[in-house]
């Protein structure tokens, strides 16, 4: 029987612990067991063979570790080849065997947070697939993952580098979350998107400590659920180390685990043959639950699962260049800082999920996509919605997400359905499906419900689910057509009634050309939620757009005490009293307010009262004779420690509120003037803070600064350098281990662009260790930065 | 003895920054704040108090003085100074502590968005670890006599030592916490120490 039909018919046991078992035989802590497939193989084959003896159905390689190592293909399959030959002297004992090739993490974070990337951790685990799936596995086995995005890295490359059954399990930690902050909902969401056969969780703690966990797991998976824990605790006793859970208590709670519904079972650290067999002893006999598909419409980021149709979800429709000139310029400009506090703001103001949309015509979409979903994920918890009409980028996009994205859209031309449908296939994801085809957009109901009944079908022949499809009936302006809106409306309760499929509306488009446009949209949302809309993609700074939300919530029975419309109602009460109170106390202030306001690092004010006087001064004025003496202030303060950095970036931030009063009136070209700068954490090194808040005062100064980020390869610098020609760099290292990675930088200038001068600075530079290494400029802070490039350009702007 | 590899870890809110250490981070000495700062400086703390989760694996192990050189556990040691700050222990601990990526995430969102609040919560962070290190220190060296931990990069212990400690430990897998290609601690906010014993 194969695998796949196997865990679906009949209870599967797992081995248990491989390297606790190998220490018992000799294996050293800090010593991988892996390469004692090479050095003791009739070891290894001894722990086969008595996890077989115990009656286990499959067999983990003893491959744990090897995907990290330079010789991993020889470990690999002489792993392989030892668990293959003792699963065939059992062929004949009546038991169905399998082996699993074990995938263990590479024990290095995936960048951000760490230096590996995630095509490369893909590419790693896709060369150990490769050489497992040559040698003859029945299944790939992905264990002890404690991060999603690794996980996500290994999932793909096993799919894309072999054609064998997928099983995943992950550690949970003692919050019930993996480390990088996964629930076991978001995971789940996560791995049946990207199609993996059984889903679960494995070492950990002991099995107690997941009797929180594993209903989890059940109640959202609709695969077979996999329990693998560790025989509880370590301690010593007689020289050795033992667990804390015996054979006995393992097994008890491994046959509840059962009873709940748990299709395969087995252990990990700690766990012997013993705890195999008495395990199989207490279950054997049980009946299995078979998994259910739950009929779940779901999206997932990096640490949250947001559940579609229990009650309105808002997705934020802010990330988006139409008619958003500030999005426009900060995209042309490659300024993501603006782009990711759009998404923040939104997310405080109450959306569930960010609308990401990056399309211009003047630039590359599939990069900018990459890097917008990337920058976002990294600073927000909230699912991303990938909004674009670009394959190549929606690919790209759905491929480095960390979760499960929505996908905005599919409609019912065969051309988008073909480039879309497998993608969500591959990647996993929920569709946004418009009613609209090659013939345009019905202007009945029915018509409308006859194309998504059309995109459900085609779907399913692709093996989409329709609960991962959420159909848009599309809102057109009543401007245009006073039936508009009725004909949606009705769409809307035909579709949802008809096809049993969430539903979504772009809702602010019912009013374009319209004055007055939140009135009309707030009203026309309020009439959708009524006729059954599960998402809204909306503005979550349109006040009346929320009271909406907040006032349906409470009146439908979905707010429990009204207690989140009673904080909504008071929050709005008190944005409408801050203003006056704001402008009473600026009034009482000095007699230079926006000098006043960057002092003091009041980002608002400085805003406020740039705005204020660029209604009478010249901007260039504002800039020279308020902002740049304010910033000075603040600077020699800095220098004479009066004043100290948290003070400095406030009023720099502050500084930065004002330039943006200032860009607004001044033509765009006018910023870019500025003598260019590239800074860059060098290779190696992935603490950025230091050259960050160099770039914000370099920027507050009039320069342009090209930020190469961290992590940098010396020659990235130096084409850089060439392509823009640059004459100043400026170098940040934070650890001495990255200060040679400086050096190689510099050396590789000096040959070949002699020229070019470059400044450095970083924790543990010195004024010597500068020019031990070359440097022509050391740094001792932001200031000092500043103050050299304004020497170098002479006088800076 | 107890030679094998444990786990300790935090209860929420139990391990909280050091203000006035991170303060001195910030560069302020004895100066004390003005009240924007402060307020920048409360808000981030609690901030960073809601994803701190502190964590930490140790082991104890005997001390094995050769020619030259020191074992602990992980092979051969060439370091005086840690020679001369284990001087007359025969055992150590060995540990690594971290408060987790909830930090890194944090510092990361506000370098792209608030540089201020970026650098305070780094700050925060950095005297974070340093408490909790204390914490586990107290914790371990209840009712012993103790040396002041040391740390692979102190003196002349060497820094790639980190790496043995680690894989001891099994760090990866009990807390989560992992070494980039050039010996960085990821989650950053981590430590790795021996505690001298007698």
């Amino acid at each position: 029987m194969k695998i796949q039909e196997r865990i679906k018919s009949k209870i599967t046991y797992f081995d248990g612990g491989m390297g606790t078992m190998l220490q018992g035989m000799g294996l050293k802590p800090g010593e991988l067991p892996d390469f004692w497939n090479l050095t003791h193989p009739d070891r290894v084959l001894a722990v086969h063979r008595a996890y077989l003896e115990a009656g286990c159905n499959i067999v983990k390689t003893n491959t744990f570790g090897a995907c990290r190592l330079d010789n991993k293909a020889v470990i690999i399959k002489a792993g392989v080849s030892l668990a293959k030959q003792a699963v065939s002297a059992f062929k004949d004992a009546g038991i169905e065997r399998y082996v699993a090739f074990d995938v263990g993490p590479l024990g290095r974070l995936l960048k951000p947070y760490g230096d590996l990337d995630f095509e490369e951790a893909v590419a790693i685990f896709a060369e150990s697939v490769r050489i497992a799936a040559a040698c003859g596995v029945d299944l790939i086995l992905i264990e002890t993952m404690n991060d999603s995005y690794e996980t996500k890295a290994a999932v793909i490359a096993a799919k894309e580098n072999a054609d064998l059954p997928v099983f995943v399990t992950n550690v949970y930690d003692e919050t019930g979350k993996l480390m990088t902050g996964a629930t076991p909902g978001a995971m789940v969401a996560l791995l049946e998107g990207l199609g993996v056969d059984a889903v679960g969780i494995n070492c950990s703690l002991g099995p107690e400590q997941m009797l929180g966990i594993v209903p989890e797991l059940l109640k959202h998976a609709s695969v077979p659920v996999i329990v693998n824990p560790n025989a509880g605790l370590p301690k010593s006793a007689d020289g050795g180390t033992v667990y804390d859970v015996d054979a006995d208590a393992f097994s008890d709670i491994m046959a509840a685990f059962v009873r709940m519904g748990a299709a395969i079972v087995g252990g990990c650290c700690g766990t012997t043959p013993e705890y195999i067999k008495k395990t199989i002893e207490k279950t054997k006999d049980l009946p299995l639950l078979p998994a259910e598909s739950k009929d779940e419409t779901v999206v997932s980021s990096y640490s949250r699962a947001v559940y579609i149709g229990n009650e309105p979800v808002l997705i934020g429709e802010r990330i988006n260049p139409t008619g958003k000139p500030k999005i426009k310029q900060a995209l042309r400009e490659g300024n993501l800082a603006y782009i990711l506090s759009e998404g923040l703001s939104q997310q405080e103001k109450g959306a569930h999920i960010l609308d990401v949309n990056v399309g211009l015509p003047e630039i590359d979409e599939v990069k900018t996509m990459a890097e917008v979903v990337t920058e976002l994920q990294a600073v927000t918890d909230l699912p991303l919605q990938i909004d674009t009409v670009n394959p190549a980028a929606m690919e790209k996009a759905m491929r480095l997400y960390n979760g499960k994205p929505l996908v905005n859209s599919v409609n019912g031309t065969d051309e988008s359905m073909e480039a879309i449908f497998p993608l969500v296939k591959k990647y996993g994801g929920v569709l946004i499906a418009l009613t609209i085809d090659e013939s345009g957009i019905p202007d009945s109901a029915e018509g409308r419900l006859a194309i998504a009944k059309r995109i459900v079908n085609r779907a399913a022949a692709y093996g989409i689910q329709k609960k991962d499809i959420i159909v848009d009936p599309l809102a057109l302006t009543v401007s245009s057509d006073k039936n508009s809106a009725n004909i949606t409306l009705k769409a809307l309760k035909l579709i949802k009634e008809k096809l049993g499929v969430k539903t979504s509306l772009g809702v602010s488009n019912i009013s374009f050309g319209l004055p007055g446009r939140e009135y009309i949209n707030s009203t026309f949302f309020a009439m959708a939620l009524q006729n059954g809309l599960d998402c809204a993609i909306m503005n979550p700074f349109s006040a009346e757009m929320m009271k909406v939300y907040y006032s349906y919530r409470a009146l439908k029975g979905l707010d429990d005490n009204c207690a989140a419309f009673i904080d909504f109602a008071s929050t709005v009460t008190v944005e409408q009293v801050l203003p006056q109170s704001a402008a009473g106390s600026a009034g009482a202030g000095s007699d230079e307010p926006l000098q006043h306001a960057i002092i003091k690092g009041l980002k608002e004010q400085a805003f406020a009262k740039a705005s204020e006087m660029l209604k009478t001064t010249p901007p260039l004025d504002v800039i020279n004779q308020q902002i740049i003496p304010a910033l000075d202030i603040v600077g020699k303060g800095f220098e004479q420690k009066t004043v100290f950095l948290p003070q400095l970036l406030m009023s720099a931030e502050a500084a930065t509120a004002a330039f943006e009063a200032v860009k607004s009136v001044m033509n765009a070209a006018a910023g870019d003037c500025g003598n260019k700068i590239i800074l860059a954490t060098v290779k190696g090194d992935i603490h950025d803070i230091g050259k960050n808040i160099v770039k914000v005062l370099l920027q507050n100064y009039g320069f342009s600064v090209i930020d190469l980020g961290k992590d940098v390869p010396p020659e990235t610098v130096r084409d850089c350098a060439r392509e823009n020609g640059i004459k100043l760099i400026g170098l940040s290292a934070l650890m001495t281990t990255t200060v040679p990675s400086m050096e190689k930088t510099i050396k590789l200038l000096r040959q070949t662009d002699p020229d070019i001068k470059i400044m450095v600075g970083g924790a543990v530079l010195t004024q010597e260790y500068a020019d031990l290494i070359g440097a022509d400029y050391y740094a001792k802070d932001a200031m000092e930065a500043v103050r050299i490039a304004e020497r170098f350009f002479g006088g800076g702007k | 003895m107890d030679y094998t590899v444990n786990t300790l870890f935090a209860d929420a809110g139990e391990i909280q920054a050091d203000e006035r250490e991170a303060l001195r981070y910030l560069g302020y000495g004895k100066n004390l704040p003005d009240e924007k700062t402060k307020e920048l400086i409360a808000e981030c703390k609690a901030e960073l108090e809601k994803v701190i989760a502190a964590k930490c694996c140790y082991v104890r192990k005997p001390v094995v003085l050769k020619e030259n050189a020191l074992d602990i556990g992980f092979g051969e040691i060439q370091s005086r100074a840690l020679q001369k700050n284990l001087a007359g222990c025969p055992e150590v601990f060995i540990f690594a502590a971290t408060i987790g990526i909830g930090a890194d995430r944090l510092i990361l969102k506000y370098e792209k968005t608030a540089p201020a609040k970026a650098v305070v919560v780094d700050a925060l962070a950095s005297s974070t670890i340093e408490v909790w290190c204390d914490q586990v220190n107290r914790l371990l060296c209840e009712n012993k006599n103790s040396k002041p931990r040391f740390s692979p990069g102190y003196g002349d212990f060497d820094i790639r030592h980190q790496k043995d400690i680690m894989a001891l430990l099994d760090t990866s897998r009990k807390i989560g916490l992992s070494l980039t290609d050039s010996m960085l601690m990821t989650p950053t906010k981590s430590v790795t120490a021996v505690i001298g014993i007698y």
